[in-house]
């Protein structure tokens, strides 16, 4: 995913920008999350919103995308709060079924990856998304997630573990 | 390929094929138009609340019903938006009681009978009714929107009907005095619960994997965690359970015991939670906790029936804190559809909503009380 670029200092303007480059990836991050297309534009939306209703207080704008990274990721996490009784029954949403051109061994493959990867606790999963999907450094998946580098590396591994174990078990 | 490799394209897979829509960059500005909006009103709502109410004591009359209905009777437009902090959890020693940024609560200074109960309206109004006809007794206020489009928060009523803790958009809990009208901020939580020695029990907002004990005077909180023993992310909180969970409700039992339903993204169960020693002793599993007297009901929520339809199966335990074992369930029913709010009511009745209902069971057929309810409290 891209870093931060330079941003303009009006709100609208600076949210503009951020939106066009950053919207798609985040909705990509987010629905990894939430597994859920709409769910995962209203959690960035949201994410957007309240950037610009902060933006005057934002000490560096160099920062806005790492603010709006962690806000899609809190945001997802409190959707999930939200709807975990509902969702739990819920009926697959679209946007996980095969495409038509798709290959269906290859869909049937990475929809148990997936199913595996819902199993795991939710730090664990947050912290596979963002080193296996968002390319981020322990570094700074432990900013976002406000733990130590040393608890982003023990997730990874304890999530990779148990993610083999229950890929092998198939 | 290794499960890394796979997880990696299982990733990518699927985020390629998330979906945007064309006018997501005039949705997020149309939030923003909301909040402004809402920030003016209510700023405008507040001032012409306390300055009514003001009058209204002034002038000796008794608010209550329908002194008070024209003050609250503000359209759910008018509702205050959420998500701009306008204070902090941060305990203090002497917090002011002063009207809320919310604003619209107003004093009410009525006797209730046992057959009352607080609910939140579907347009936000928290109002109480008779849980026997179902109509309205007084109307305290209107709550903010938990979220910019989203439903209201939950509230609880304390057993003397003296306040109402409710979750004011955005995890914000209040403490609102009923006599005088005025809410006191108590920090971040939600579906508050106030045990009859005033202290407030709330889910904690930032991880959901902990309840928070909070002190009404002093705002002091202690937190609960549900959590693994050998977790990582080691906040300090004292040890309650052996695993880390999600809290999906919690309630009181007594000054001294919290029943709280808990579970990871899968079966829940009950745990009734010694606050004296952390001491933490297994009951059935349930979603949705709620403590009378001498019962405990709890509901599961949201299986498939027969028919497909979402299903509510309901259970009370009877002395289930005295036996602190599992205890099998009694007296159950099952409601056609999702039940997202829970209470019983001073008789023992359970109260329920669902689909916008309220209904109302002691045994039988439950009977329909009220439509347009988002939310109870018995």
């Amino acid at each position: 995913m891209a870093g931060e670029a330079a941003v303009p200092r009006d709100a609208g303007e600076a949210v503009t920008a951020l939106f066009r480059a950053h919207y798609a990836g985040l909705v990509r991050l987010a629905v990894l999350l939430v597994d859920d297309d709409g769910g995962a534009e209203d959690v960035v939306q949201d994410a957007f919103a309240r950037l610009h209703r902060r933006w005057g207080r934002l000490r560096d704008e160099e920062a806005a995308y790492g603010y709006l990274r962690t806000a899609v990721v809190n945001g997802s996490r409190s959707r999930l709060r939200r709807l975990r009784t509902s969702r739990r029954y819920a009926e697959p949403q679209p946007g996980t079924a095969p495409s038509p051109e798709g290959d269906v061994m290859v869909h049937e493959e990475h929809a148990a990856v997936r199913t595996a990867l819902a199993a795991l606790p939710r730090r664990q999963r947050e912290v596979l998304v963002l080193r296996y999907y968002a390319g981020l450094s322990e570094a700074d998946i432990a900013a976002d997630l406000g733990v130590s580098r040393g608890a982003v590396k023990s997730h990874a591994s304890r999530g990779i573990a148990a993610l083999t174990r229950t890929l092998e078990s198939r | 390929m290794n499960a890394e490799e796979r997880l990696r394209a299982a990733l990518a897979d699927r985020a390629e094929r998330a979906r945007t829509s064309p006018d997501a960059l005039d949705a997020v500005f149309g939030r923003v138009a909301r909040h402004r909006r809402a920030v003016r009103l209510t700023a405008a709502l507040s001032v012409a609340c306390v300055a009514v109410a003001g009058a209204a004591f002034a002038a000796g009359t008794r608010p209550g019903t329908d002194a008070v209905r024209p003050i609250t009777s503000a359209p759910a437009t008018a509702s205050p938006t959420t998500d701009e902090p306008t204070e902090t959890a941060t305990p203090s020693a002497s917090p002011s009681a002063t009207p809320t940024p919310e604003g619209a609560f107003v004093p009410v200074r009525v006797t209730f009978p046992d057959d009352t109960a607080l609910v939140v309206l579907a347009d936000r109004r928290v109002v109480a009714i008779s849980t026997t006809t179902g109509a309205e007794r007084a109307t305290f206020g209107t709550l903010p929107p938990a979220s910019a489009d989203g439903p209201s928060g939950s509230l609880d009523w304390s057993s003397d009907r003296a306040h109402v803790v409710y979750e004011a958009g955005d995890c914000r809990l209040h403490r609102l005095d009923v006599a005088n009208g005025t809410s006191t901020p108590l920090g971040r939580g939600r579906d508050p619960q106030i045990a009859a020695d005033g202290r407030v029990a709330a889910i904690g907002c930032e991880s959901g994997t902990d309840v928070l004990v909070i002190d009404p005077v002093t705002r002091r909180s202690t937190s609960y965690a549900a959590r693994d023993k050998d977790a990582t992310d080691d906040r300090g909180y004292p040890d309650l359970w052996e695993r880390q969970a999600y809290v999906a409700s919690v309630a009181w039992s007594g000054d001294h015991h919290l029943v709280v339903a808990r579970g990871y993204e899968g079966a829940l169960d009950v745990r009734i939670v010694d606050l004296a020693t952390g001491k933490a002793f297994a009951s059935d599993p349930a979603d949705h906790v709620a403590v009378g007297r001498t019962t405990v009901a709890a509901l599961h929520c949201c299986y498939p029936g027969e028919n497909g339809a979402d299903t509510t199966t309901f259970f009370t335990v009877p002395d289930v804190l005295d036996r602190r074992r599992p205890t099998p369930r009694e007296e159950t029913f099952t409601h056609p559809g999702n039940v997202h709010s829970l209470t019983l009511d001073a008789r023992g009745a359970v109260l329920y909503v669902a689909a916008d209902r309220l209904w109302r069971w002691s045994g039988g057929e439950p009977r329909l009380i009220r439509r347009g309810v988002a939310a109870v409290s018995g």
